[in-house]
């Protein structure tokens, strides 16, 4: 990550990628399985850093961006952005993602990226403003996290693949695509961070926007792979899928919190 | 963003307003769809009265002390309120930030001033008929001869030239070498062997090309070293590809479709949709704008973030431009002050076709970012 943190948001920053470190994701899904990558005992690791009460103060809007970005890079469970700033998992549309022991009733459902989605669940739209707000933030934070990761490994991967005698990072087609993610990378960084004033309101444009873009950044970080990101061993797919959950299920919030 | 910038901003948006009658009567004002090429000598004359050209130079020539970033935020504002601002572009953010960073202290004196009073307007002499994209290629030929230069060449895409007073070249004099064979030099348009060829665009404007034929330019009007031009060019391009007034005009477009559609009973879910995810990549691409020229105010390496900068906001010209004349329908094909949203719909729509093409193409920004920003080689 290119963009320097103040110290103290640094160090938290570094406390989370700590407590996410010794988690690894599910690297091989099994495609119509259902699948939950949900981890208490990381749960609990991050809850010791005081991750779940992010969401009670304006002004910690900053370090649970630093956070969410660890979160992101890391492809971590969803849950962990929910239930850190909803107070509970997020349940729209009649379905529940990672709900299981959580919430009542419903019937378990395979997703694209193994989320524990549980459908035929009652809905419930958040409605506190500063809860809402810190989710905002925090999964702006996660998806510009997924889409550094991602970029991260593909610059990697183009400076070491070697192809018609030199690496891959030469040719000026995989030169542009790797600039275009960077792009909105960077732009997606800088969302999530706009998204932490706490004078802010809940960034819906951003938000709006962002999923979309993500998962355009990690498009091209797939192609970049090639043959090696279409194997599911590497893990490179995990950004790919994460970044259409997300940004599914915040259309369908977006989308239910305009309802009247 | 801090309470005094915001003062200066609400100011502009006041200034911006009082402009309103000379704008409606200039002819090409609403036919421009690009507001960053648009050219009034009557707008720049009253920016530099008003004292906003220039706002990040020293008070002594005519500034505010102020940093880059507040200058951008509040050429924002600018934008938002449509004026043309070709002039105030390259005199002042590009070609004067130039002249300040690297003319000698007789040229700057002479120069900066008159810029700053919206009296003296530039034009730039940058691409040529065999380079465009690769500028490093330019052959416009500068031999010295005693205590002058001798300039003989062509250069293309020279906008506002038709009304400058100025010209800002890049030369040649060093056959031997490429990128270090370049110079930077400055004379007044009417210098004789100078000839200024207008044409019409898809813009709504206009573009030149210029010819140079034995224009003699005495050797004090270098800006930079003999053959240290190509430094001097790049850092034009940094702060030429910052381009946050555009972003202000796309803001209002947005606005004004939204509100359109509303008074029209079309807006439904999916069309605030697409507005909603446009409103969110326009305030990305204005936070890439706002980083760049920070960077540049801390003289931080900044020709990545000003590709960034730039590649966002052009491709937000197009799409934006596209989604305009999509919402609003047949109406959105209307040109013209009678028009739904002043006709600016389907202006923008042809005139960002340039976007991805002048100040540096799409491809040259991918090639900025994927070098100089993550280091591919």
């Amino acid at each position: 990550m290119r963009f320097p943190l103040e110290p103290e948001l640094e160090l938290f920053a570094a406390s989370v990628r700590g407590a996410v470190g010794v988690w690894e994701a599910p690297l091989e899904p099994v495609f119509g399985e259902w699948q939950d990558d949900r981890d208490d005992a990381l749960a609990a690791r991050l809850a010791e850093i005081g991750w779940g009460e992010l969401w009670s103060d304006p002004d910690l809007l900053g370090p649970a961006v630093a956070g969410g970005v660890e979160l992101g890079r890391a492809v971590a469970p969803l849950c962990l952005v929910d239930e850190a700033t909803l107070g509970a998992p997020l349940a729209v549309d009649g379905r529940v993602r990672h709900g299981e022991g959580r919430v009542e009733g419903g019937e378990r459902e395979p997703t694209l990226d193994g989320t524990g989605t549980l459908r035929g669940v009652e809905s419930v739209v958040p409605s506190d403003p500063a809860r809402l707000q810190a989710w905002g933030a925090v999964t702006l934070a996660y998806l510009a996290g997924l889409a550094d990761g991602a970029v991260e490994k593909a610059v990697a991967h183009a400076l070491a693949r070697e192809q018609f005698g030199a690496p891959i990072a030469r040719l000026a087609a995989v030169q542009a695509r790797l600039a275009d993610a960077a792009l909105v990378r960077d732009g997606l960084v800088l969302s999530a961070w706009s998204a932490a004033d706490p004078d802010g309101a809940f960034p819906r444009d951003s938000l709006a926007w962002a999923g979309g873009a993500c998962r355009e950044v990690t498009m091209h970080v797939q192609q970049v792979h090639g043959g090696i990101g279409f194997a599911l061993e590497g893990g490179v797919h995990r950004y790919f899928r994460r970044a259409k959950s997300v940004q599914v299920w915040t259309d369908v919030l977006l989308s239910e919190l305009a309802s009247p | 963003m801090t309470s005094t910038q915001q003062r200066l901003r609400e100011e502009a948006a006041v200034f911006c307003q009082s402009l309103r009658p000379v704008l409606e009567q200039d002819e090409e004002w609403r036919r421009q769809g690009m507001l960053s090429d648009g050219d009034s000598r009557e707008v720049y004359r009253l920016l530099g009265e008003a004292g906003w050209i220039g706002m990040s130079w020293p008070v002594e020539f005519g500034g505010r002390g102020l940093t880059r970033l507040t200058a951008t935020l509040v050429e924002e504002v600018f934008g938002y309120h449509w004026l043309p601002l070709s002039s105030y572009l390259l005199s002042y953010k590009t070609i004067g930030a130039a002249i300040e960073r690297y003319a000698e202290p007789a040229l700057v004196d002479l120069l900066l001033p008159p810029i700053s009073r919206g009296e003296l307007i530039f034009c730039q002499g940058f691409s040529e008929p065999g380079a465009g994209s690769d500028l490093g290629s330019l052959t416009t030929r500068a031999e010295l001869r005693g205590d002058t230069y001798v300039v003989t060449g062509h250069k293309i895409w020279t906008s506002s030239a038709q009304l400058s007073d100025w010209i800002y070249l890049g030369v040649r004099t060093d056959a031997d070498t490429k990128h270090r064979g370049i110079s930077v030099l400055v004379c007044p348009v009417d210098t004789p062997g100078i000839e200024v060829r207008s044409f019409p665009t898809l813009g709504g404007g206009y573009l030149c090309e210029t010819f140079l034929d034995g224009v003699e330019i005495p050797v004090a009007n270098l800006v930079g070293e003999v053959n240290g031009g190509w430094d001097v060019l790049m850092y034009t391009l940094d702060f030429e590809r910052v381009t946050a007034e555009k972003l202000g005009g796309f803001a209002w477009v947005l606005n004004a479709v939204e509100e359109r559609l509303r008074e029209t009973d079309r807006l439904d879910r999916v069309a605030a949709g697409r507005i909603s995810r446009l409103r969110g990549e326009l305030h990305a691409s204005r936070l890439l704008s706002f980083r760049a020229a920070d960077n540049l105010d801390r003289e931080l390496p900044g020709s990545a973030s000003s590709a960034m900068a730039k590649l966002s906001g052009a491709r937000l010209a197009q799409a934006i431009g596209d989604a305009a004349v999509d919402l609003l329908g047949l109406e959105g094909l209307a040109e013209g002050a009678e028009a739904a949203i002043e006709g600016r719909a389907a202006a923008l729509y042809r005139a960002s076709v340039g976007s991805t093409i002048a100040g540096g193409t799409a491809e040259v920004q991918q090639l900025v970012i994927a070098r100089r920003g993550l280091g591919l080689r």
